[in-house]
């Protein structure tokens, strides 16, 4: 094994492990308040600022290093060899003489044009509408409001 | 080095990175964000911009954000199809993929940005196969379940707000969103409200990030609908890669080196990242918007004559000069000169009135809890007129909701059932004036006589006098003397109301007998931050309740007697007991010396005139004497 390949496994094995430290870390406060409100306790809160700085104490170093290394390894240049070997795919490389016909050509053809014109006049029409039945309106309460199911929050 | 082999295989001396894409996001990142001053004071922007989308996936609760995301708005608009077409929304994607297509991905989203530094990270990398081909299918799944069918069907079905796709899954949502708001110590009671949503948004999140950190832009590729919209624009799209078939050799390095799932240059997977510019040997594509050249070909078999570089290059660096005045323009407007504007718009004062009140009780005029709540007046729905200080001496409840807020419309009718159970209670719910009529639509049918609702505006009114934030919904409770005791931004289920109401009602914070005869500890920067941990208000976790009951000699109950329930360093002030004589109270499990404080006319004291209660909750009985 290469010493480069030793390195970015040695990586993924600390980006694997923080990530999974990090999903512990809220399963386990979640799990420890479902199970004090299962006991009654109502307003037992799962999260706090304090709990939350409590579980992550131990997994930072382990970020930390894994930051490093990422910076070290950026720094040296370290990267998959693979990374720019062509395409592992059977369709792709039968597809390929059709190609040239397929793309998106630098000279839109009529139709095309045609339709990015109907598009574009549809958007505007659709705006001003939305404008006048109340659409922005709708979008401003929405966005002037932390949404916390959004956010995971609510 | 092997950056050097790769481009000797493609045929060229040199290999141009396209650097400036790197930067284009980033400017993108910040212009979407340009509310700096949210992160550091913990409040969303609410200006009149929020109105419009950017093109880009940007959480709008993101305390940054200037203006919304359009997933986001597109689930809420189909959440209210019902009621409001959503001709808007539609309009705005059909108008950015029209022009841009998925060059927004891969050019001017901010999680596009973010996926693409984690996959810098340097480990093994997954490369695209007919795995990944296939799996990209899924988002075009994501967008029709997540996106429309569960807005759609319980939005407009059965009236519950879901914006499936945020809920459950935006992980663009719990990094600047939630991330973003609980960075902020000013916050912290938001940690209260975190339960099973989080914690799997959390682990989502997490998943996504460390994916994207071995499979380039895994998000992107196999689950954002916002990229599954916008690729169906991408043929027609003014701005794009795109190709002279002229030139074109059917090599198939565009295909092969490209890291997105394309079948060819420019079809519904292509970001427009330019990676295929720079891998085609014949110098067959460029990267255009209509008939002007963003980049072409610039080295090798038919790159661009040098005259057309330089132009090029001089017509780049104009329009990056322009894009940072707009940027420091757009930081200055959201940092600076809109806070003071807004804040001289404000008429948001306490009346003079109150303060004289609460200088008569010995308490600041304020929303921390053991502060007095500042008087207003607002007009009902029902065109009459609420006017806070004519409710002094009942419990009032202000809910701030949003009829676009599903955890507000979850909790409202735990309100209607709690008037309903406790008459005496005054309960108020303010919207915001932005959705007035949605609100009104929302509650026509509703029938919750009891409750009384006002629509406010955000600049001008009872939310910036009462300090709403941004966060709903929101509960402020105040005690009969119109004392906050309770004040945060958590849905409530009925029973956390029954007791924050109950802990209201024998709540003597402001007080005229308790200003002389006891010390209430008040509230710490830490307590008053923590919904649940208030000052002076009874909890079913950490309180035992003391009952006791005064009678005279002859054994009849003795009503309008007021006690005080010692420790060695404070004292709390009893409610009068009713007319059974009857005093409860919720206190820490401590070792109480019972105090009469106030009798009524025709006694003259206790007969034992030491009662102590232990820490555990029990009852007793006080004997006072009848002249």
């Amino acid at each position: 094994m290469t010493r480069r390949r030793a390195f970015l496994i040695v990586q993924s094995v600390l980006c694997a492990l923080a990530a999974g430290l990090l999903a512990a870390a809220a399963l386990s406060l979640y799990f420890d308040g479902a199970a004090k409100q299962a006991e009654g306790e109502i307003f037992y809160a799962m999260y706090t600022r304090e709990k939350v700085e409590e579980k992550l104490r131990p997994i930072l170093p382990l970020l930390l290093g894994s930051l490093g290394m990422t910076c070290g390894g950026l720094i040296l240049g370290v990267r998959d060899e693979n990374l720019d070997k062509p395409a592992r795919d059977d369709r792709l490389l039968r597809d390929l003489g059709s190609i040239r016909d397929r793309a998106v050509h630098q000279t839109a053809a009529p139709k095309e044009l045609t339709l990015r014109a109907a598009i574009l006049s549809l958007a505007a029409v659709l705006i001003i509408a939305g404008i006048l039945n109340g659409g922005l309106e709708e979008v401003l309460a929405k966005g002037a409001a932390i949404c916390m199911e959004c956010v995971g929050l609510g | 080095m092997d950056k050097t082999e790769h481009n000797r295989a493609a045929g060229q001396e040199k290999f141009r990175k396209p650097a400036s894409r790197g930067l284009v996001q980033l400017y993108a990142a910040l212009l979407y964000n340009a509310n700096l001053k949210g992160f550091i004071d913990g409040h969303i922007y609410a200006g009149d911009l929020k109105a419009v989308c950017v093109p880009g996936l940007n959480c709008y609760s993101c305390p940054g954000a200037v203006a919304s995301c359009p997933l986001g708005a597109l689930q809420n608009a189909l959440n209210a199809a019902g009621h409001t077409a959503p001709w808007y929304v539609l309009g705005m994607l059909a108008l950015f993929g029209v022009i841009l297509g998925r060059t927004i991905c891969g050019w001017i989203c901010p999680l596009g940005f973010i996926q693409e530094i984690l996959h810098k990270i340097p480990t093994p990398k997954i490369r695209k196969s007919g795995g990944t081909r296939k799996l990209s299918y899924l988002k075009y799944g994501v967008l029709a379940v997540f996106v429309i069918a569960l807005p759609l069907i319980y939005g407009v079905g059965k009236g519950i707000i879901l914006p499936g796709f945020c809920k459950y899954i935006c992980p663009a949502g719990t990094l600047e969103g939630a991330v973003g708001i609980l960075q902020n110590p000013v916050n912290s009671s938001s940690f209260f409200q975190l339960k099973a949503l989080f914690t799997s948004k959390w682990v989502i999140m997490l998943m996504i990030g460390l994916a994207c950190v071995f499979c380039y832009r895994s998000f992107c590729r196999f689950i954002c609908p916002l990229g599954a919209i916008y690729g169906f624009f991408n043929r027609f799209a003014l701005a794009g890669v795109k190709v002279n078939p002229d030139r074109c050799n059917s090599c198939g390095q565009c295909v092969m080196k490209c890291p997105m799932d394309v079948r060819h240059v420019g079809d519904h997977e292509c970001i427009s990242c330019g990676k295929c510019i720079s891998a085609c040997a014949q110098g067959a594509i460029a990267f255009k918007c209509g008939k002007i050249t963003l980049q072409g070909p610039e080295i090798g078999r038919n790159a661009d004559p040098p005259s057309t570089i330089q132009k090029r290059k001089k017509n780049g660096r104009i329009a990056w000069s322009i894009a940072i005045a707009v940027l420091v323009f757009a930081v200055g407007w959201f940092n600076v000169i809109e806070p003071v504007v807004s804040k001289a718009n404000s008429s948001a004062a306490a009346m003079p009135m109150e303060a004289e009140t609460a200088n008569a009780l010995g308490l600041a005029v304020g929303t921390e809890i053991g502060s007095l709540a500042p008087d207003f007046s607002t007009e009902l729905l029902s065109g009459e007129t609420f006017r806070l200080s004519e409710h002094r001496g009942q419990v009032v409840i202000i809910n701030f909701w949003a009829v676009t807020c599903a955890p507000c419309i979850q909790e409202l009718p735990y309100y209607e059932q709690l008037k309903t159970a406790y008459p005496d209670v005054e309960i108020l719910a303010v919207h915001h004036k932005a959705g007035a009529k949605n609100a009104k639509a929302f509650l026509a049918d509703k029938g919750w006589d009891h409750l009384d609702f006002a629509l406010d505006s955000k600049e001008k009114g009872i939310l910036p006098l009462l300090n709403a934030s941004d966060a709903m919904p929101q509960t402020i409770i105040l005690n009969k003397q119109g004392a906050v005791t309770y004040n945060a931004q958590a849905p409530l289920s009925y029973n956390q109301l029954e007791e924050l109401y109950k802990a209201a009602l024998t709540d003597k914070t402001g007080a005229p007998t308790a200003e002389k005869e006891s010390i209430i500890p008040k509230p710490t920067a830490e307590t008053a931050a923590k919904p649940f941990a208030l000052a002076g208000i009874g909890l079913p976790s950490n309180k035992a309740v003391y009952s006791v009951t005064v009678v005279d000699q002859n054994a009849h109950p003795v009503a309008g007697v007021m006690l005080a329930f010692c420790t060695d360093t404070a004292c709390r002030n009893s409610d009068y007991s009713d007319e059974n004589g009857k005093i409860t109270m919720m206190l820490e499990p401590d070792q109480y010396h019972v105090q009469v404080v106030d009798l009524p006319d025709g006694f003259d004291g206790a007969e034992e005139p030491e009662l102590y209660m232990g820490p555990e909750s029990g009852e007793a009985t006080l004997t006072v004497t009848r002249k």
